[in-house]
C-alpha cells in the first residue's frame, strides 16, 4: 500500500495522539467502572457476610439465653405449672430484651406446655395472651426437636416460618428462631424442656442495620413477599415501607435455591441500592428465608459519572489540538514536496532541461537547489558520454569482425576492411615482418593500396618511419609532406606491436575531400591496434600448429605398429614361460619323490631286517622247545604238571603285550627270585631270572614253582622260558610288519593326489602320515614335539593337506639343519577354524624376503637344492583349495608357519 | 502497522497490569487456615503422641506405606515394594527412587534405615532423655524389630524377632514416617526444622501457630496441593474458634463442642462433617490400685455409669455407646471380631452396689474419694471432657462415692497417669492402624506401659493378644481376639464409653475434604473454591 506524506502524517498523528487518547480514556473509564463496581460488590458481599454472621449470632444468643435460663431455679417453677411473680417475669424479659419480640415456653417430660412468658414490650393485655397462645401453637412445628430434647438430652436450634394466627399481624408468614434445650436437675436428670422463640421482624432488621451500616431485608422463601417481607428501610415519615423494594424478577432470582448469593441493584425511594442476598436454612438444611443486605450506591455513582465525564472532555480537547497541529504541518511540508516530486519525475523521464523554482530557506529549498545542480551536471556528462559511446561501439565492431577470422590473410584483410570502414579510408595496406626480418605487403585494398608501402616520408618508407618512431604517423597532406608520389590526401601509418616487437604496420589513405581524421579517429585506431598485434600473432601461430598436427598423426601411426609387434612377441614368451613353469613343478615333485623313496626304502629295510633275524631265531627256538617237550614227556609221567604249565602259558599268552622295559628290575626282588630258582635247582639261575624278569613272566614261573616245584622244576623252567622267547620273537615280527604296513599306507595316501570332494578327515592323522613319510629325515638330533589340542574332524582335501604338512615339516627340518626341535601345534580357533602351527628353532627367515616366500620359484636354498615351488604349492592348497590362510612369523630361533583351515570346506570344487 | 500494534499492546499491557494481582504471599485465596484447640507438642514423628502433632506431621512427612481409607488395603507410598520371607521374619523394602526431601537430600535406603534406627538405638541404649522424647510409639509397637539394615542404595531389610501379623500395616504409623537424616548431636533437629518428603514443608512456626508451605517439588505430581499455604492456628476457646470460622479467618475448625455445632449447622456458609474414626473413649480403672484392683469393684463401676446418657449428652448423638475396647466395625480382612449386639454390663445401680459389697468397697465408699483424671482441652474424640467427668462423678455420687476431678493439661495428665496417681482416667484412643492389635495389645497388654492406663496385666489376656499379633491367618487371629474380649469383659479393666465420630466444621469453600484412617486430614487434596 502506498501513502502520500500527508496521509502518513495523519496516520502518525492518529497513532501518537488519537489512538492513545481513545485507549487511555477507554481504559480509565473501564478501570473506574470496574473498580467502583468491584468495590461496591465486594463491599456489599462483605456486608452480607457480616450480616449473616450477625443472624447466626442472634441464633447463638437465643441459645445462650436459653442455656442460662435453664440453669435458673424459677424455670423449674414455670415447669411445674407455677406462676412467676411479676418481678421475676420482668427480670426474664429484661434479660431477654436484646432478642426483641418472642416467647418462652416450658414443656413437661411428655412435651406438654406448662408455662409461657412473652418477650418484648407489649402494651395490651389481650394481645399478650394472644401472642403467648400463638407461640404455644407454633411449637407444633418443632415437635421432633422437642422429642429429641426429651429423649436424647439434645439441644437444638432452628429457623422456621410460622403463619401468625392471632393479633394484628394475623395471616402473615413470619420468620422465627427457636432454641430447644432439655431441662435437667442438679443430678443431670431430665425434667422437661425449654423452648425460646424469637421473631425476626423489622425491629430485628433495624437493630442489625444499625450495627452493619447497611439496610436489611428479609422474606420467606415461599408465599407472598410483598406481604411477608420485613426490612430496615424507612420511608420519609420514618415508617416501615409498605411496598417491597425488590423487583419480582430479583425476588425469584434471590429465591433460587441453587445460587449461593444473588447480587442485584434496586431503587428505594430516590436512592439506588446494591443488594446481596443469600438463603437461610432450617436445621434440616431446607432453605426457609432470603436474607438481603443493601448498600446505597447513589453517592458513589455520582462520583463515578463525574470522573468519566472529565476524562472524556480532556481527551476530546487534546484530540482537537493534535488534529489542528497535524493539518497545518501537513500543508506546510507536503505542498512544496509535491512540486519537488513532480519535477523529479520530469527529470526521471529524461528531460534534463527542467529547473525547479522553489525559493525556500528550509530543507526543501536546499533539496531543490541541489536538484538543479545535479541536472546541470547530468547534462554535461550526458554529452560526453555520447561521444565515448560511439568510439566504444566502433572499436567493438572492429574487434568483433577481426576475432571471427582464421588464417593470417583473412585476419589481415579483415583488419584493413573493418578499420577502413570505420575511419572511412579509401585505400589501405598491411605490411608484415617475415620470420627472416624482411617486410612485405600482405594485403592491400583500394585503387592506390599497392602504392602505399612505397610512399616515402623524409626519405624513409612511411611505414618504416612509423615503426622507427614507435608510434603512428599522421600525414595531413601527402602532397606537401611526402617526397614522392602522386597521391593527394591524408595518410596514416599505424605500427602493430606485440609487446616490444613490431610485427606489422597498417597504412590508411583517403583523399582530401573526405575531410580530416581527428583525435577521435586516432584514439579508436590506437585502441584497435593494441589488439591487432595479438590477432596477427594468433593467426601466424594457428598456421604453424596446423602443419605440425599433420606431421604428428603420421608419427603416432608408425609407433602403434611397432607396439603391436612387440606385444605379439611378449605373448609368445609368456606362453613358453608357463610351459616351463609346469615342467619345473613336475620335476620338483619327481625330485621330492625320489628323495622320499630313498628314505622310505631305508625305513622298510629296518623292519624287514628285524623280521629276517627273528625268523632265523624262531626255527632254532622251536627246535629247543620241542626237545624240552620230548624230555618232559619222557621223564615226567604225571601229565598233570605239564597240563598245569601249559594252562599257565596259555593264560600268559592271552594277556601278553610285549613292551620293552628299560628299567632295571628291583634288585632285591631279583635276588629273592634268583634264590627261589636256585632252591628249585635251576642252573644259571641269575641269567634265567633276568630273562624272566625281562619277559615279565616272574609271576608265571613263581606260580608254577609254588604249585609244582618238584624235582622236575629245572626242566619245566627251561621249557617255559623257551616258550616265552618264541612268543617274544613273534611279537617282534608283528611289530616290524606293522611298521612296514604304516609306511605303505602313508605312501598310498601320499600318492593319492587329487581329490574331487572334501572328506571328513582327522587332521592329526594327516600330520602323523607326513611324519611317517619323513621319518628318515627327522632322525638324528631332531626332536618332534606334538602339542595337539582336541580338534574335531575337518572336511578337507586330506591328501593334499598331507603335501602341505610334508612341505612345512621338510622346510622346518632343513631350516634347523638336522639339529633342533620342530613343534607341531594344533588348535581350534573362533569355533569354526583349525590352526596348525609348525615351528622350528632354525636361524629364521630374513625380514626382507619374508613377504616373498609364498611366490612361486622363490627359494633361499642353493641352486639345485630346491625348485622354490614348495611354499607356493602350500599356499595354493591352503588358500585356493581350502579357502584358508597361511601366515608366517620369523625371528632367529623361532620360525612359525600357521595354517588356518575352515572346519568344513565348501562343497563346490575350488578351482586352482 | 507494526508500530500501531506495538503501541496498542503497550496500552493493553499497562491496563492489564493495573488490574492484575500483583501481591504474592499469604492471601485468602491461596491459604487454608485450620483452627484447633490445642497446640502441637513436637514435629518429630518419633516423639509425637497427640493427634494434633500427628496431623501436622502427616503433612510434612510420609510413610513407606499407607492405608487406603476406602478399601483398608495397604498401598505403597515411599516404598516401591515390600516383600516378606516365608516365615515372616525378614522384610525387604525397596525404596522408591527419584524422591527428594524438602532440603534437597535424596531419599534412599540410608534415610529409611536412619528413621527407624535412631528410635531403636535410643530405646536400646536408654538415651531417650537426650531427645526429650520417650519414643512411646516405638516402645509400644516396634520392639519386634531386631535389626534394620541397608542392603543396597534403595533397599532396606527389616529383621523381626518374631512373626508379627500386622507388620506391614505398622509401617504406616506416623512415628516411623521417613525423616531426612540429621546429626545425632542435635537431637531436636526435627522439632525445630522438620524435613520430610510430604506435600507440605515447614514455613514458619510460632507458639500456637504452624505455617506450612506447599512443596511444589512434591514427587507425586498428582497429589500436589492446589494452594500455597496451610496454617494451623491454636484457638483454645470454643466460641472464638467458631467466630474465626464464621468470619472467614479460619476455614476448618476442630475440637468444637457439640453445642457449638448447632449454630454452625444453621450458618449458610459453613458445613459440618462427621469423620468416622477407629477410636474408643473409655474410663480406665487402675487395676493396680484399690478399689479397682478388685475385679468386682471394676464390674460395679461398669454397672454404675450411665454410658448411654454420656453418649447422648456429651456427644449430642454423634457417637455410639461402646461395648468393647474396639469398635464393631474394626475387622481383620473383613472378619468381624464381635457382633454389635455383644452385651456389656447394663446400667444398674443396685447391681453396682451389690458388687461393691462383694468387692469390699461398700464400707469404705463414703470415706474414700476417688481421683478421676481427665485432659482439660476438648479433642475430637472427647468433645467435652469436663461434662463427661461431671456425669461420671454424678453417677458415683448417687452411690455416695465422692469423686475428685483433676482436669489437666495433656503433659501433666500423662505424667500423673505414668506415676499411677489415678484410680480412674478418662481417655480416648484413635487407632494408629486399622488392626485390633493396635487397641487390644497397645492399650491393654502389660508390656505397653506407655498406654496401658489401667495397668492391666492378665496372663491369659496377654497370651491371647500376643498370639493374635504373631499369627498370620486372619480367622485364627479373630479367634484369639474374641478370647481376649471375653477376658476383657470378665476382668473389666475399663468402662468403655463411646466410639466417637470426629466432627469437623468447615467453610463451604473448602472442597474435597478427606481424611485418612487415623483421622489425619488429606490437606493436599483440598481445593479452595473462589
Amino acid at each position: 500500500m502506498k501513502f502520500r506524506i500527508r496521509h502518513k502524517l495523519v496516520i502518525w498523528m492518529a497513532i501518537v495522539a488519537l489512538l492513545p487518547a481513545i485507549t487511555a480514556s477507554a481504559v480509565s473509564i473501564r478501570v473506574i467502572l470496574k473498580r467502583l463496581r468491584g468495590n461496591l460488590q465486594a463491599e456489599t458481599m462483605q456486608n452480607l457476610n457480616v450480616g449473616v454472621n450477625l443472624v447466626v449470632s442472634q441464633i447463638e444468643t437465643v441459645k445462650n439465653a436459653a442455656s442460662s435460663l435453664v440453669k435458673k431455679n424459677h424455670i423449674h417453677v414455670l415447669l411445674n405449672g407455677g406462676e412467676l411473680t411479676f418481678n421475676q417475669k420482668a427480670q426474664i424479659r429484661k434479660d431477654f430484651q436484646n432478642l426483641g419480640y418472642g416467647s418462652i415456653q416450658t414443656l413437661s417430660k411428655k412435651g406438654e406446655v406448662r408455662g409461657s412468658i412473652y418477650l418484648g414490650n407489649v402494651d395490651e393485655i389481650t394481645t399478650k395472651k394472644e401472642i403467648e397462645r400463638d407461640y404455644e401453637e407454633s411449637l407444633d412445628v418443632s415437635r421432633d426437636l422437642i422429642n429429641k430434647a426429651l429423649k436424647d438430652y439434645s439441644t437444638s436450634l432452628d429457623i422456621f416460618i410460622w403463619k401468625v394466627r392471632y393479633g394484628s399481624r394475623k395471616g402473615i408468614n413470619q420468620i422465627y428462631i427457636r432454641a430447644l434445650i432439655p431441662i435437667l436437675d442438679e443430678n443431670y436428670d431430665l425434667k422437661g424442656a425449654l423452648a425460646v422463640t424469637t421473631v425476626l421482624d423489622s425491629l430485628f432488621c433495624q437493630n442489625l442495620s444499625t450495627v452493619l451500616g447497611s439496610q436489611i431485608i428479609l422474606y420467606p422463601i415461599e408465599g407472598d413477599p410483598s406481604a411477608d417481607f420485613v426490612s430496615s428501610f424507612r420511608n420519609t415519615d420514618n415508617q416501615p415501607l409498605t411496598r417491597i423494594p425488590v423487583s419480582e424478577k430479583n425476588i425469584s432470582k434471590s429465591r433460587n435455591t441453587h445460587s449461593k448469593t444473588t447480587i442485584f441493584e434496586s431503587t428505594v425511594g430516590r436512592a439506588r441500592y446494591s443488594f446481596a442476598s443469600r438463603l437461610l436454612y432450617n436445621n434440616r438444611g431446607v432453605p426457609v428465608a432470603v436474607f438481603g443486605v443493601g448498600m446505597n450506591v447513589g453517592a458513589i455513582q455520582k462520583g463515578r459519572n463525574d470522573a468519566i465525564l472529565t476524562i472524556v472532555l480532556v481527551s476530546l480537547l487534546a484530540l482537537l489540538i493534535v488534529i489542528g497541529l497535524a493539518s497545518w504541518l501537513a500543508g506546510n511540508i507536503s505542498r512544496p514536496l509535491d512540486q519537488l516530486v513532480y519535477k523529479v519525475q520530469e527529470i526521471a523521464k529524461g528531460d534534463l532541461n527542467v529547473e525547479i523554482e522553489i525559493d525556500r530557506g528550509d530543507e526543501i529549498g536546499e533539496v531543490s537547489q541541489s536538484f538543479n545542480n545535479m541536472t546541470r551536471e547530468l547534462r554535461v556528462l550526458r554529452d560526453k558520454q555520447a561521444v565515448q559511446m560511439s568510439e566504444i561501439q566502433t572499436m567493438n565492431e572492429i574487434a568483433n569482425a577481426i576475432s571471427v577470422q582464421v588464417g593470417l590473410e583473412n585476419v589481415a584483410s579483415e583488419v584493413l576492411n573493418s578499420i577502413s570502414l570505420a575511419i572511412q579510408a579509401s585505400d589501405s595496406a598491411l605490411m608484415l615482418k617475415t620470420e627472416d626480418g624482411k617486410w612485405h605487403c600482405v594485403i592491400s585494398d583500394g585503387i592506390s593500396g599497392e602504392k602505399l608501402p612505397d610512399l616515402k616520408y623524409k626519405n624513409v618508407a612511411v611505414f618504416k618511419a612509423a615503426i622507427n618512431k614507435g608510434s603512428f604517423i599522421h600525414i595531413n597532406s601527402i602532397k606537401k609532406e611526402v617526397t614522392d608520389g602522386d597521391l593527394e590526401g591524408e595518410l596514416i601509418a599505424f605500427p602493430v606491436h606485440l609487446k616490444d616487437d613490431y610485427l606489422a604496420c597498417a597504412l590508411f589513405y583517403r583523399n582530401t575531400e573526405s575531410g580530416k581524421w581527428n583525435d577521435v579517429h586516432i584514439r579508436v585506431l590506437n585502441r584497435v591496434f593494441d589488439q591487432v598485434g595479438i590477432y596477427l600473432v594468433n593467426a601466424q601461430l594457428y598456421e604453424k600448429i596446423s602443419s605440425f598436427n599433420e606431421h604428428l598423426e603420421q608419427m603416432v601411426e608408425e609407433r602403434t605398429q611397432l607396439l603391436i609387434r612387440s606385444n605379439e612377441q611378449l605373448e609368445n614368451a609368456l606362453e613358453e614361460l608357463t610351459a616351463t613353469q609346469y615342467k619345473v613343478r613336475i620335476n620338483d615333485r619327481l625330485a621330492g619323490l625320489g628323495s622320499l623313496m630313498a628314505g622310505i626304502a631305508h625305513e622298510i629295510n629296518t623292519p624287514i631286517g628285524a623280521i629276517e633275524a627273528a625268523t632265523g631265531n624262531l626255527s632254532r627256538q622251536i627246535k629247543v622247545f620241542l626237545d624240552n617237550l620230548i624230555l618232559i614227556s619222557e621223564n615226567v609221567h604225571d601229565t598233570s604238571t605239564l597240563t598245569f604249565a601249559l594252562t599257565l602259558m596259555e593264560n600268559f599268552l592271552s594277556d601278553f603285550a610285549y613292551t620293552t622295559d628299560s628299567r632295571d628290575p628291583d634288585r632285591e626282588m631279583l635276588n629273592r627270585f634268583v634264590e627261589k630258582l636256585e632252591k628249585h635247582g635251576v642252573q644259571n639261575s641269575r641269567q634265567t631270572a633276568r630273562k624272566f624278569t625281562e619277559l615279565k613272566a616272574v609271576e608265571l614261573i613263581t606260580e608254577f614253582l609254588n604249585q609244582r616245584g618238584d624235582e622236575h622244576a629245572p626242566l619245566f623252567t627251561a621249557f617255559i622260558l623257551e616258550f616265552l622267547l618264541i612268543v617274544k620273537n613273534i611279537g617282534s615280527m608283528g611289530r616290524a610288519t606293522h611298521s612296514i604296513l604304516t609306511i605303505v599306507k602313508a605312501l598310498r595316501a601320499y600318492s593319492h593326489v587329487h581329490q574331487d570332494v572334501p572328506e571328513w578327515t582327522n587332521i592329526h592323522d594327516g600330520i602323523e602320515t607326513s611324519l611317517v613319510i619323513l621319518a628318515n629325515r627327522l632322525k638324528q638330533n631332531i626332536t618332534i614335539v606334538r602339542e595337539y589340542s582336541e580338534i574335531p574332524p575337518a572336511r578337507v582335501f586330506g591328501d593334499e593337506l598331507s603335501q602341505v604338512w610334508t612341505n612345512l615339516i621338510t622346510n622346518a627340518s632343513q631350516a634347523i639343519e638336522g639339529k633342533g626341535m620342530i613343534l607341531i601345534r594344533t588348535q581350534v580357533e573362533a569355533g569354526d577354524k583349525i590352526c596348525v602351527t609348525v615351528t622350528d628353532t632354525g636361524k629364521g627367515i630374513s625380514p626382507d624376503v619374508l613377504d616373498k616366500i609364498f611366490e612361486p620359484f622363490f627359494t633361499t636354498k642353493k641352486t639345485g637344492e630346491g625348485s622354490g615351488l614348495g611354499l607356493g604349492i602350500v599356499h595354493s592348497i591352503v588358500k585356493k583349495r581350502h579357502g584358508g590362510d597361511i601366515k608366517v612369523t620369523s625371528r632367529p630361533g623361532e620360525t612359525s608357519f600357521t595354517v588356518i583351515l575352515p572346519i568344513s570346506v565348501g562343497t563346490e570344487k575350488v578351482v586352482e | 502497522m507494526k508500530i500501531i500494534a506495538l503501541v496498542l499492546l503497550n496500552f493493553l499491557w499497562l491496563s492489564g497490569c493495573s488490574s492484575g494481582d500483583s501481591q504474592r504471599g499469604m492471601t485468602r485465596k491461596n491459604t487454608l487456615v485450620v483452627a484447633w484447640a490445642k497446640d502441637i507438642t513436637t514435629l518429630d514423628p518419633a516423639c509425637a503422641d497427640g493427634w494434633e502433632s500427628a496431623e501436622v506431621i502427616s503433612q510434612i512427612y510420609e510413610g513407606l506405606v499407607y492405608e487406603d481409607p476406602d478399601t483398608h488395603q495397604v498401598k505403597m507410598r515411599l516404598a516401591q515394594s515390600v516383600k516378606s520371607s516365608e516365615n515372616g521374619l525378614v522384610w525387604d523394602v525397596k525404596v522408591r527412587e527419584g524422591i527428594k526431601f524438602h532440603n534437597g537430600m535424596v531419599l534412599n535406603a540410608q534415610a529409611v534405615a536412619f528413621s527407624f534406627k535412631r528410635q531403636m538405638e535410643a530405646v536400646q541404649k536408654g538415651t531417650s532423655s537426650k531427645y526429650n522424647c520417650n519414643f512411646s510409639y516405638w516402645k509400644a509397637y516396634f520392639n519386634m524389630i531386631d535389626d534394620v539394615k541397608v542392603i543396597s542404595d534403595y533397599a532396606v531389610r527389616f529383621t523381626l524377632k518374631y512373626n508379627y501379623a500386622p507388620f506391614l500395616k505398622m509401617l504406616e504409623i506416623f512415628s516411623v514416617y521417613i525423616v531426612a537424616p540429621f546429626s545425632e548431636e542435635k537431637p531436636d533437629s526435627l522439632d525445630k526444622n522438620p524435613v520430610g518428603t510430604g506435600p507440605f514443608k515447614i514455613h514458619r512456626r510460632m507458639e500456637g501457630r504452624v505455617v506450612l508451605k506447599r512443596n511444589s517439588a512434591y514427587w507425586n505430581s498428582k497429589l500436589k496441593a492446589s494452594y500455597e499455604y496451610l496454617v494451623f492456628q491454636t484457638i483454645p476457646e470454643n466460641r472464638q474458634r467458631v467466630l474465626a470460622l464464621e468470619g472467614g479467618q479460619a476455614d476448618i475448625a476442630y475440637h468444637l463442642d457439640p453445642e457449638g455445632h448447632l449454630a454452625i449447622g444453621l450458618h449458610p456458609s459453613l458445613a459440618l462433617k462427621k469423620v468416622q474414626s477407629v477410636n474408643v473413649a473409655y474410663l480406665a480403672l487402675n487395676t493396680q490400685k484399690y478399689p479397682f484392683s478388685i475385679r468386682q469393684n471394676r464390674i460395679a463401676a461398669n454397672h454404675l455409669i450411665d454410658r448411654d446418657k454420656i453418649n447422648k449428652m456429651v456427644y449430642q448423638g454423634t457417637g455410639d455407646t461402646a461395648n468393647a475396647p474396639i469398635p464393631p466395625y474394626l475387622t481383620i480382612d473383613g472378619i468381624k471380631i464381635y457382633k454389635k449386639s455383644w452385651p456389656w454390663y447394663e446400667y444398674n445401680q443396685a447391681r453396682a452396689l451389690e458388687l461393691f459389697r462383694e468387692g469390699g468397697f461398700a464400707e469404705q465408699m463414703a470415706s474414700k474419694p476417688l481421683n478421676l483424671y481427665v485432659i482439660r482441652n476438648p479433642r475430637g474424640t472427647l468433645p467435652n471432657p469436663l461434662l463427661m467427668a461431671n456425669l461420671i462423678r454424678n453417677d458415683f455420687r448417687r452411690m455416695g462415692i465422692e469423686v475428685k476431678i483433676h482436669a489437666l493439661e495433656y503433659r501433666d495428665y500423662k505424667t500423673a497417669l505414668a506415676t499411677g496417681k489415678h484410680e480412674m482416667a478418662i481417655h480416648s484412643w484413635i487407632g494408629d492402624l486399622w488392626d485390633p492389635d493396635n487397641f487390644l495389645f497397645g492399650l491393654l497388654h502389660y508390656s505397653s506401659t506407655g498406654t496401658n492406663y489401667s495397668k492391666f496385666n492378665d496372663s491369659a489376656y496377654n497370651e491371647a493378644v500376643y498370639k493374635g499379633r504373631t499369627i498370620d491367618k486372619p480367622s485364627l487371629r479373630a479367634e484369639f481376639y474374641r478370647k481376649a474380649l471375653d477376658i476383657f469383659k470378665n476382668e473389666a479393666p475399663w468402662v468403655p464409653l463411646v466410639y466417637a465420630k470426629i466432627v469437623v466444621a468447615y467453610n463451604k469453600r473448602v472442597l474435597n475434604l478427606k481424611h485418612n484412617m487415623d483421622t489425619t486430614t488429606l490437606y493436599n487434596l483440598v481445593r479452595l473454591e473462589d
